[in-house]
């Protein structure tokens, strides 16, 4: 049925990641080392034209051959540049293609209190910008760095083996320019979290003042004011400010003197040619050669500034591939017969709010088993543990006399069709979200998933029937009719046991009841698991679970219920009371005879 | 090119920070005092080709050639936190300015919108354009200074043999622009899949639980692959196609090198060069090469600038609804549709179709009709959350569009069908309403609408920091805040949309209590499923495939026997048919139920 990622295990490290592109990174590295030095290689056959022009009698074939060959290795480094580029690129966007897989992955099994206190749009920054963001170490500074030694130790050779003091005297703005540097870099892994935290709180900031941007309109709230968006922005720019004074002085001095070191051998050849200790073609060797020792290092450093950054993006990627997923056991079972739904002294809390508090009761397969009870007393808990959204703390949950924790995950979760109290459409065709209970489902299997879900003769009402295409959120269907695409791709799914949280309210009482009366039908040989605000929809349930405040606070027949469950008998009454009760009725004197 | 970004730069924070330019200012003084140690090389070389230089000279030349060097590093530090602090407040207001202009915009444009690609918009596309503004801009156009005073200089010494240095720059740009050319295409590629990578992973995160329930790695997981697959392929051929090219560049570029040595050793043996000023060529020449390859790199990352830049602005070109210059204040709260007509598309059918109707000031207006027949719609056209196709709303005598949303906003509250709670705690969503309320306001408002229980019982109560859009909270609660919310604002004008769906019955009783003593100084719209819970209601308007078909009081429109007196009768029967499906035993309950 489903196939299976690959899998990337646990978190990751900067070499880990390599690892994963051996092959790629390794000959990438190997060709960019070979192209650095080639680099240098030009220079030999200058030096040699240089002492041939300053011979007595320069001779011009010579230095033709030489040019010659200075532009064949030329050519060839060049050469070697683009294959590691390419190649660089190849493994690095690999590494990065399986990291989001294997985030993505991963966040397809970890119970649902990880998105709790983590922003979706921090998750979504987290598996693009932070994946992306390995590019810069993959792809550039891995080679970079390699590189980065090749060419001063070729440069240097070369140089020393023409003249040592001289070589050294290119070396000597180096180490002012790492003391540099060290200074630029001090308490700069602090400042970078600080960087990151303010570029999550902007991302959020961002993400929520999109997705509620109907509520932004119709409060009149402005984007100065809209929550800590606008003191994130100036607490970013406020913390550049800091950073960039404090910095910049050790970074300016760091690339200065990095590309100053023809300042000393320049004034140096001259003072030992003028000395006799020189002679002109390793002067002139100097001057070329010199200049191209520290560069790659200043590459080198710009990403090296990036890398903390990196870092706290590896942190971030790795917080989700390290979270810890649903534990499914090696010996997990796929339970024989009748699937009923039994929760056993349950305990759940979310965060410090204790939602559930030992909640036994038992829902039998083949029947219709209704939860009732105030917002809040934990209903829709217990309907979001049975797919182990949730992990709960205590108790146990079963699915056909087998706890959920011992099912094989896919095969509890190819059993359960369940219908959210938000529905949640993705961008695509009405028919592709219906198909994503069953992919393989015929038109005509669609078609009578809509028809039995009140969903069909609206659907053909849309400009291009099923293959409209729907906005992200189901933009301009009203709440009603979600709710039956909703219930149309679960009933498309045909599983043997049904969760429907609050499916029908926000539907239109008519539809509610055609609706009613197809579950009943598709009821039948199921186990369904009906949460209702509405007592009437489930008061013939085959069971009644009342919940009040995380506990159950009786279960029956409707009429038992009635009979001795104060909290039922409330609910019932609240309910009669609400269905007669009229908006704009209180000051209005005798407005029940209206009611005809 | 470097132009334009910074003029769109300009352009879309709506200011010109003074500090960016001087900044910018002291990196062309940079550049000037990176290239200024070279003449001064070339004098100390002339000296010594020339065999008449001494040790004195060298070492004045160096102390002069260090001076440069400390110039260079003073004029940086000066410029590069101008640059920084300048770039980030310009792009901090960039930001703002944008996420106001959403704002302004009509719903309709959302809805073509993917929440993902607009977020991004806001943060990955921006950053990267502050990321090229801070770190990249001083350092470019430092290293594009140097060059040219560099150039300038070989000009004056030879201007001849100074062209034979870029005699291959032409070819050079060539190769540059066959590389941004063959760049093009597959950075329009990623641009596009990255944005459908950034919505469906955010669709994937937001819309886990639902993905799960039809299996972890199913039909959804599929969708996903196949974006990342795409995106993994655009990435790579954004890098490869114009790699070809950029080495090509590169290779021209030094290539000039040795045409510098053949056609020096060419004038040597022609007798018209001197090897001094062959040599003094040679070294100068090296790092206007070098500086030259990195800025023809710069270009290509300026492509990603220009692309994210483009799309930014196409958020700040849609138009806004527009504000009228001098907003009038509406007289009194009565509403009032002029044949309204609205489409959502232009091509679609008329979501609204020539509406006419008085929704009177005070009192209780419900809005009803089958589903689909535009109930929404008309409720948030009062709220203008779109502008109409034709026709006109007025309030208070006042057409909407003549009020001003920012007055608008002050008039009417609304509760929608979905809620939204943003992040932080219940006391902040609950003043989203109003920003200055007291305590004592808040709670008042929460306990009208049932709220004030159960925001007690939370760890922390009104200071209990909600998740993203309340996760922790369960439907009804979520309902309530934000009922407390749209109370507490305590506009006269008062829209709900289905406003407590999820609520159970004993809370949702005493929510229309609280609502029902509005009705006295209010003008509340209601949008209802049940038309028992409205047939109390001022008036009824009563809509069906966009059209009024209907309005009165609930007697009248029965008495009229249409689409309301059917609706009412198979409301009726559904009713009843709940009845008839339940056992018997519950029927003789049923009687004794009060």
């Amino acid at each position: 049925m489903a196939h299976h990622p690959r899998a990337l295990d646990g978190p990751q490290t900067f070499p880990g990641l390599i690892g994963l592109a051996r092959r790629e990174l390794g000959w990438a590295v190997a060709t960019a080392v070979l192209s650095a030095a080639l680099s240098v290689a030009p220079f030999w056959f200058l030096y040699r034209i240089a002492i041939e022009l300053f011979s007595a009698q320069p001779d011009l074939r010579e230095v033709w051959h030489l040019a010659w060959w200075a532009l064949g290795l030329l050519a060839l480094r060049w050469a070697l540049m683009a294959v590691s580029h390419v190649l660089a690129h190849t493994g690095a966007f690999a590494v990065q293609h399986r990291l989001r897989l294997g985030m993505a992955r991963r966040l397809g099994e970890v119970p649902l209190s990880f998105f709790a206190g983590r922003g979706s749009g921090s998750l979504r920054r987290t598996l693009t910008d932070d994946v992306n963001s390995l590019e810069g170490f993959l792809a550039h500074m891995l080679p970079d760095a390699v590189a980065s030694a090749a060419v001063p130790l070729a440069a240097l050779a070369l140089l020393f083996a023409a003249d040592w003091r001289l070589a050294l005297a290119a070396l000597a703005p180096l180490p002012l320019a790492l003391a540099a540097q060290a200074w630029m870099m001090r308490g700069s892994a602090v400042r970078m979290r600080e960087w990151s935290a303010l570029q999550k709180r902007i991302a959020d900031q961002v993400g929520e003042y999109v997705r509620g941007v109907h509520v932004v309109k119709s409060f009149g709230l402005d984007a100065r004011s809209f929550g800590e968006l606008a003191d994130a922005l100036r607490g970013a720019a406020t913390w550049v400010a800091g950073y960039a004074r404090s910095s910049s002085s050790g970074w300016v001095l760091f690339t200065g003197l990095l590309s100053a070191n023809l300042v000393v051998v320049a004034p140096l050849g001259a003072w030992l040619h003028a000395r006799g200790m020189l002679d002109l073609p390793t002067y002139v060797l100097f001057l070329l050669v010199a200049p191209a020792v520290p560069l790659p290092l200043l590459r080198l450093t710009f990403t090296f500034g990036e890398q903390m950054q990196r870092a706290e993006a590896l942190g971030r990627i790795n917080d989700v591939l390290a979270a810890p997923g649903l534990a499914e056991p090696a010996d997990a079972r796929v339970p024989e017969g009748p699937l009923d739904l039994e929760f056993i002294d349950v305990r759940h809390r979310y965060g410090e709010r204790l939602a559930l508090d030992g909640v036994s009761f038992r829902a039998e397969a083949g029947r219709l088993t209704a939860l009732v009870g105030a917002s809040g007393s934990g209903k829709s808990t217990l309907a979001r543990l049975l797919p182990r959204l949730y992990e709960f703390e205590s108790g146990s949950v079963r699915v056909g006399g087998v706890d959920v924790r011992e099912w094989p995950l896919d095969a509890l979760l190819a059993r359960l069709g369940i219908v959210f109290q938000d529905v949640f459409l993705l961008h695509g065709s009405v028919a592709e979200n219906l198909r994503l209970a069953r992919p393989d489902a015929s038109d005509a299997q669609v078609e009578a998933a809509a028809r039995a879900a009140q969903a069909h003769d609206f659907i053909m009402a849309l400009p291009q029937g099923y293959a409209t295409p729907l906005g992200e959120r189901g933009a301009r269907l009203s709440g009603g009719e979600r709710q039956r695409l909703s219930i149309a791709r679960a009933l498309l799914k045909d599983a043997p046991i049904l969760l429907l949280d609050e499916a029908t309210a926000s539907v239109d009482a008519e539809n509610e009841a055609l609706i009613q009366q197809a579950l009943d039908e598709l009821c039948r040989d199921r186990s369904v698991l009906m949460i209702a605000h509405r007592l009437r929809t489930v008061m013939h349930a085959d069971r009644i679970v009342v919940m009040a405040q995380g506990r159950v606070a009786g279960q029956g027949r409707h009429d038992e219920l009635l009979l001795d469950c104060p909290d039922y008998q409330r609910l019932w009454r609240d309910h009669e009371a609400a269905r007669d009760w009229s908006l704009g009725s209180a000051d209005r004197a005798g407005a029940k005879e209206a009611d005809r | 090119m470097i132009r334009e970004l910074m003029q769109a730069g300009f352009r879309l924070s709506g200011t010109r920070d003074p500090r960016l330019l001087r900044g910018l200012g002291w990196a062309v003084f940079e550049g000037l005092f990176a290239a200024a140690p070279y003449p001064l090389l070339y004098l100390l070389l002339r000296a010594v080709f020339a065999g008449h230089a001494t040790p004195g000279q060298a070492l004045g030349y160096g102390v002069a050639m260090a001076v440069c060097v400390a110039l260079r590093i003073a004029a940086g530090q000066r410029g590069m936190p101008l640059v920084f602090t300048g770039a980030y407040a310009m792009m901090g207001e960039a930001r703002l300015r944008i996420a106001d202009h959403l704002r302004r915009l009509p719903m309709g444009w959302f809805g073509r919108q993917r929440g993902g690609d607009l977020a991004a918009r806001l943060t990955s596309d921006i950053e990267l354009i502050e990321h090229l503004w801070s770190h990249f801009l001083g350092v470019f156009i430092a290293g594009l200074a140097m060059p040219v005073f560099l150039l300038a200089f070989l000009l004056w010494l030879d201007w001849r043999f100074a062209l034979v240095t870029v005699v291959t720059f032409p070819l050079a740009v060539l190769a540059l622009m066959v590389a941004q050319r063959a760049a093009a295409r597959p950075t329009e590629r990623m641009f596009a899949a990255n944005a459908t990578a950034q919505s469906a992973l955010l669709e994937y995160v937001q819309g886990i639980a639902m993905i799960r329930s039809f299996g972890r790695f199913g039909e959804a997981w599929r969708r996903l692959e196949v974006v990342l697959d795409e995106h993994h392929a655009a990435q790579l051929a954004v890098e490869s196609k114009p790699a070809p090219w950029l080495v090509g560049f590169g290779f021209v570029l030094e290539a000039g090198f040795v045409a510098l040595v053949l056609a020096g050793a060419w004038r040597l043996a022609g007798g018209t060069l001197t090897p001094q000023i062959l040599l003094v060529f040679l070294v100068l020449a090296l790092p206007v090469y070098r500086q030259w390859f990195e800025v023809g790199l710069s270009t290509l990352l300026l492509r990603f600038g220009r692309r994210a830049l483009v799309r930014i602005e196409a958020l700040l070109a849609e138009p806004a609804l527009p504000e009228p210059a001098l907003p009038q204040t509406p007289q009194g709260h009565d509403i009032v549709f002029d044949h309204v007509r609205f489409a959502y598309d232009a091509e679609t059918t008329l979501a609204l179709d020539d509406i006419s109707c008085v929704i009177p000031a005070r009192g209780l207006t419900a809005v009803v009709g089958p589903s689909g027949a535009g109930k929404s719609t008309l409720v948030h056209l009062i709220a203008r959350l779109w502008d109409l196709s034709e026709g006109a709303i007025r309030v208070g005598g006042v057409d909407l569009r003549a009020i001003g949303t920012e007055a608008l906003h002050r008039h009417v509250a609304m509760v929608f069908q979905d809620v939204l709670l943003f992040s932080g705690t219940v006391l902040d969503n609950l003043r989203i309403g109003r920003p200055d309320a007291t305590r004592e306001h808040v709670v008042q408002a929460a306990r009208r609408a049932q709220a004030h229980e159960f925001i007690e019982a939370l760890p922390q109560g009104y200071d209990t920091v909600l998740d993203e859009g309340g996760a922790s909270l369960s439907g009804g609660e979520r309902q309530r805040i934000s009922i407390a919310r749209a109370l507490l604002k305590d506009a006269p004008i008062l829209l709900l949309d289905e406003a407590t769906a999820s609520v159970d019955p004993s809370a949702e009783a005493d929510i229309q209590r609280a609502i029902g003593e509005l009705l006295h100084e209010r003008t509340v719209v209601v949008i209802a499923h049940r038309l028992h819970s409205v047939r109390h209601a001022d008036r009824i308007l009563v809509l069906d495939h966009g059209r009024l078909v209907e309005q009165g009081r609930h007697d009248e429109l029965l008495d009229r026997g249409g689409l309301y007196a059917v609706l009412w009768q198979r409301q009726q029967e559904a009713r009843g048919w709940q009845l008839a499906a339940a056992s018997p035993a519950a029927h003789s309950v049923m009687g004794e139920t009060p």
